[in-house]
């Protein structure tokens, strides 16, 4: 039975729809394999066995009825910033004085549209501020392929859930790197969208014009049937756009010209460059052109989105800073404090930067119609040794965990973590895609052809 | 920036500093002031501000 946790959405629909197995038989696999498996990993804050059992049945009936919504029957979870009726909203901080959320977040009354089951709430790091998901409060999150091991964050719960067969899929938040990078530490696709496609309305800010919503599934293809029910305009998100047409899963480019970025980080681990040369000579045998690109601007990106991220955190939480400041785990709470004190002119230099950067990457995507770069330099560190560096003198983890992903935050241009390969301890390695606005069909579509190629690949 | 002369700021700002976060706080204030020295030397007249990344 553990082998139906590990299908894909469209291979758990077939088996739902032939009747090798109900909704509800699968949901209770899967809550009983959190019962089992939790305890050790950490990925859930809350689970919601009710509401996800009246789901379960009510999607039982609507395949009897001939119902063929794409996530129906199909067991989810959500990132604990992001609203459910009846349940708190915990963010990663102490619960303590905090009300259930009365109404669903968009992307949760999305997936309930589309006939998902919703599991429960995952882990986070404190407040989504960080990429460990070492949280002071509820424990850290544990990579499941090595439980010494981060999953990576701040979406920490949502990987690991996703890639310990403890969900199908997961809706997470990224706004500098936190769906795509526990997405590469623990072995599972996951994907921001371009700035504006997935609606925010009853998810906790980070930081407004950095915040993306998105999944995070065993597979792109997974990625683009869960993108497909959550995207679309909202009055509630000015940022929101009316686009449409937009296909879940759209065509391979012909020719497709992939940018390889060269050199894209002076703390490369030896098997994370190893796995990505291999990754895009895989492209290229898929038959794209491959592109030597130089992408200065990751450095700038970086710079840019730590000032943004911390002023409008900063004010976002001025109240937690103001009124409870105790409350709020070290490593967040100097975070925010930094976004209180750095002078205006920082951050609207910041935007400044920010806008030519979008220029600039923009331009180099009239070149190419996809970016390839590793998701992190590294492989999941050691919990509890995040702070140490690398090397004597260099930077640590956490500093390097968002160097390659927080560019694309500062665009808005959606981009994907793929797995591709894993190093010699065995522990994942992710390939990041990135595309033009808009084209999230065209990143998905690329990244589930290079998913095909490595998969001919192991059985051969 | 001394731990006190971030502390007056704070202080300044209206803003309590926890007495026993105060070196970690300078640390992370000063890497950020570095990372805006970083930004400001790239700047030239011609960079407009820019609000949202979906603005052309």
């Amino acid at each position: 039975m553990s082998d139906l946790r590990f299908m894909t959405i469209a291979e758990a629909r077939a088996a739902l729809e032939r009747r090798d197995v109900s909704a509800v038989e699968l949901t209770r696999l899967h809550l009983d394999a959190i019962a089992a498996e939790d305890a050790r990993l950490n990925a859930f804050v809350r689970v919601t066995a009710e509401d996800a059992l009246a789901s379960a049945r009510a999607a039982d009936r609507a395949i009897a009825a001939g119902d063929r919504r794409p996530l129906l029957g199909i067991p989810v979870s959500v990132k604990d910033l992001i609203d459910q009726t009846g349940v708190v909203t915990t963010a990663g901080a102490p619960a303590e004085g905090l009300s259930p959320a009365r109404d669903d977040a968009e992307v949760v009354r999305r997936l309930r549209a589309a006939g998902a089951v919703l599991l429960g709430k995952t882990t986070l790091h404190e407040l989504a501020f960080g990429a460990t998901s070492e949280n002071p409060h509820y424990g850290p999150v544990r990579n499941p392929v090595d439980g010494s091991r981060i999953a990576g964050g701040s979406s920490g719960g949502a990987a690991a859930a996703v890639a310990a067969g403890l969900s199908y899929a997961s809706i997470g938040t990224d706004s500098g790197g936190s769906i795509r990078i526990p997405a590469a530490l623990c072995g599972v696709a996951g994907h921001k969208p371009t700035f504006g496609l997935v609606a925010r309305h009853g998810v906790l800010p980070l930081a407004w014009s950095l915040d993306h919503v998105g999944p995070l599934a065993r597979t792109a293809a997974d990625c683009a049937v869960v993108l497909a029910a959550i995207a679309g305009a909202e009055p509630n998100d000015h940022a929101t756009l009316p686009i449409t047409g937009l296909a879940p899963l759209g065509d391979l480019p012909a020719p497709l010209r992939v940018g390889v970025v060269r050199d894209p980080s002076p703390w490369l681990e030896p098997d994370v460059g190893r796995r990505f040369a291999e990754a895009t000579t895989l492209l290229r045998d898929l038959g794209a052109t491959l592109v030597d690109v130089e992408l200065d601007q990751l450095g700038d990106g970086l710079a840019c989105v730590a000032i943004v991220l911390r002023v409008e955190a900063a004010a976002v939480h001025r109240e937690r800073l103001a009124t409870q400041p105790g409350r709020i785990g070290g490593d967040v709470r100097a975070r925010l404090r930094a976004g209180q004190l750095l002078p205006a002119t920082a951050y609207l230099d910041a935007l400044r930067v920010r806008r030519r950067l979008v220029r600039e990457v923009d331009a180099l995507l009239e070149r190419v119609d996809v970016l390839a770069l590793p998701t992190t330099p590294i492989v999941a560190p050691l919990i509890g040794r995040t702070f140490e560096p690398v090397v004597p003198g260099g930077p640590n983890p956490r500093a390097l965990l968002t160097s390659l992903t927080s560019l694309f935050n500062a665009t808005g241009l959606p981009a994907i973590s793929v797995p591709c390969g894993v190093d010699g301890a065995g522990l994942p390695v992710g390939l990041q895609l990135v595309g033009r606005r808009w084209e999230d069909s065209v990143v998905l579509a690329v990244a589930a052809a290079f998913e095909a190629a490595l998969g001919r690949r192991a059985v051969d | 920036m001394t731990a006190d002369e971030l502390r007056r700021l704070a202080a300044a700002l209206g803003i309590d500093l926890l007495d026993d976060e105060i070196d970690a706080d300078l640390v992370e204030l000063e890497a950020m002031l570095e990372n805006a020295r970083r930004l400001r030397e790239r700047l030239t007249a011609e960079d407009e501000p820019g609000l949202r990344p979906d603005m052309p």
